[in-house]
């Protein structure tokens, strides 16, 4: 099949521009910070683009899951609580835990898109306020630096370049793995199927509540574990950093941008956000202003996303 | 009473469903044997369909029980009940909209019985090219006009192989001569796969030449079953559909 070939291709040559792009940059570490911060938030828009983009479920949290993860793991091993890997696999292990709770109430209550949207909102409001609420443990509103903390055989590169390539290793396995359970298992066929009528998805034996669950699982898992990570490239872990409009509105404009429920489409939105964001820099907090703007023309104009442009007009293979 | 036979496929016992404090059904027993084609009739607001939700479990009874193949499949859910071999069409037809023809019949088939990629392209091809779709197999199904999507949902049930066909109203807004096709096609259909296919429908005499037994829902309760002809001249039935006065009018007359 051709088809595929070219599809693997792309997924090798994505693997292989990933791993260079920052030798590029060796002299300009802000570059090299930037191009591990665009990473970071790929990966916070794949876990949006699986929620919302593959199984319609409109999770206004992520920022707070990519939270939970650096909080647990922030204070683990600030306080010595627990080692760093120990710290990362139970901040994993509860921000999966949360997701796949919050997806099983919403299914078992029948929750359409807009009322998830609505509870995962609170979710939102509920952790801010927890977060700014314990000061004595979170550091409030100004949070807590974590510093001198070591990614072992990383260690031997410099600051951002070993968070650029942890975080890029993170980003194209979860490629990867999306990629094999989409073109190589039925999941891609069980997504287009939910994506287009869930009543049918069920009338052709797809388990509608089993693979939005499952999916949500997996999802908050990758955003719990790239949380923690996260927490410890910033050094400073702070309500801000983990706000709706620092994470999830530039999540949802990576993915719409991009192209919901594709897998190119978060690589192709966070590169072309972050080029914008650089450009605009002098706006200062305009730029929140702006991100608002672009995500209300992108759904006004260009909903579908850039992905799917290509697949319609040039590539029909493309992903 | 005729019979095929093979036994009782998809039993029905006493099933009732309230929606809030409002019987949409009450105690409706039916037993469909091996091969039947069997029509559920009867007024707008019956309980045809909600009887179908029932059976495939979109709904769960309030009490009763639904047997298949002498399983008890009672408030299992939708996928479950499609993979014990009941496939299903809707009154109004949800094809995947954004899936090809093709890809609308072959989902229907990938996640049922096992059957190898080969097997099932080919089933799926033997599939359009009786409802007569083949033709438009690269279609995407959300531009088709009502009579297809009704087709491509009736390939995509049988795509999966299943013992049951539960179609509900195929045959309203299609012509004469389309409904002589389509009765001729569920015959194939029957004899091809063995199948059982369970028909709520509202042409009349289309339900007369096709079905072997009628049974007949009004206000939720099973008010008749039988033969066609028996059923059709059934006076409940006859004044389910026109009302009583209607029928002691041309009783006088």
């Amino acid at each position: 099949m051709n088809e595929t070939r070219a599809r693997f291709t792309t997924l090798l040559a994505l693997i292989a521009i990933y791993s260079v792009l920052p030798l590029f940059f060796l002299d300009t570490p802000y570059i090299v910070f930037i191009l591990a911060q665009m990473i970071f938030f790929t990966i916070f828009a794949y876990g949006f683009n699986f929620l919302f983009g593959f199984t319609r479920q409109l999770f206004l949290c992520v920022g707070s899951f990519a939270g939970i993860g650096a909080y647990i793991t922030g204070i683990s091993l600030r306080d010595g609580l627990m080692g760093p890997v120990e710290a990362v696999v139970v901040s994993t292990a509860a921000t999966a835990l949360v997701g796949w709770a919050v997806s099983v109430l919403s299914i078992r209550r029948k929750l359409v898109v807009i009322f998830t949207g609505i509870f995962t909102l609170a979710i939102t409001l509920v952790f801010n306020n927890t977060v700014v609420g314990l000061a004595n443990i979170t550091g409030g509103e100004t949070g807590f630096r974590i510093r001198g903390f070591s990614l072992g055989p990383l260690d031997i590169l410099p600051y951002n370049l070993r968070f650029y390539y942890l975080a890029a290793a993170v980003l194209l396995a979860a490629t990867a793995l999306s990629y094999y359970l989409i073109f190589h298992t039925k999941t891609g066929y069980a997504y287009r199927c939910i994506m287009d009528d869930e009543v049918s998805a069920e009338l052709v034996g797809v388990d509608v509540s089993r693979v939005k669950s499952m999916t949500a699982l997996l999802a908050s898992a990758l955003l719990g574990f790239s949380g923690a990570q996260y927490g410890l490239f910033s050094q400073l872990i702070a309500p801000s950093y983990f706000a709706f409009a620092t994470v999830d509105l530039p999540a949802q404009i990576i993915v719409i941008l991009g192209g919901r429920a594709s897998l190119l489409g978060p690589y192709i939105g966070s590169a072309i956000i972050t080029v914008i964001n650089e450009a605009l820099k002098f706006l200062g907090p305009l730029t929140q202003l702006l991100y608002g703007l672009i995500l209300i023309l992108l759904l006004a104009f260009f909903r579908n996303g850039i992905v799917d442009f290509v697949k319609r007009r040039f590539l029909p293979w493309f992903f | 009473m005729v019979g095929t036979g093979l036994g009782v496929l998809v039993k029905c016992v006493e099933v009732t469903k309230y929606f809030g404090g409002l019987p949409a059904l009450k105690n409706v027993t039916m037993d469909v044997e091996q091969g039947e084609i069997r029509a559920v009739i009867g007024p707008n607001g019956a309980g045809k369909t909600t009887l179908f939700n029932v059976i495939n479990g979109v709904y769960r009874p309030s009490s009763g029980k639904v047997f298949l193949d002498g399983v008890d499949i009672t408030g299992k859910p939708p996928h479950r009940i499609f993979k014990l071999g009941v496939g299903r069409t809707l009154q109004i037809p949800r094809p995947f909209k954004e899936l090809t023809v093709w890809d609308n019949v072959f989902a229907g088939g990938l996640f049922g019985e096992s059957m190898s990629r080969q097997e099932l392209m080919n089933h799926a091809t033997s599939l359009l090219e009786k409802v007569g779709l083949l033709s438009k197999a690269s279609v995407k199904a959300g531009v088709l006009n009502l009579q297809e999507r009704k087709k491509v949902e009736l390939a995509r049930a049988l795509a999966s192989k299943p013992k049951v066909l539960m179609v509900d109203e195929y045959m309203s807004g299609l012509n004469p001569a389309e409904i002589e096709e389509a009765i001729n096609l569920f015959k194939s259909l029957r004899k091809e796969y063995g199948l059982t296919i369970i028909w709520v429908e509202h042409v009349i005499s289309a339900v007369a030449s096709l079905a072997d037994r009628v049974s007949v829902l009004n206000q939720g309760a099973k008010i008749a079953e039988g033969r066609p002809q028996e059923v059709i001249e059934d006076q409940a039935v006859v004044e389910a559909y026109l009302g009583e006065r209607v029928v002691h009018s041309s009783e006088s007359g």
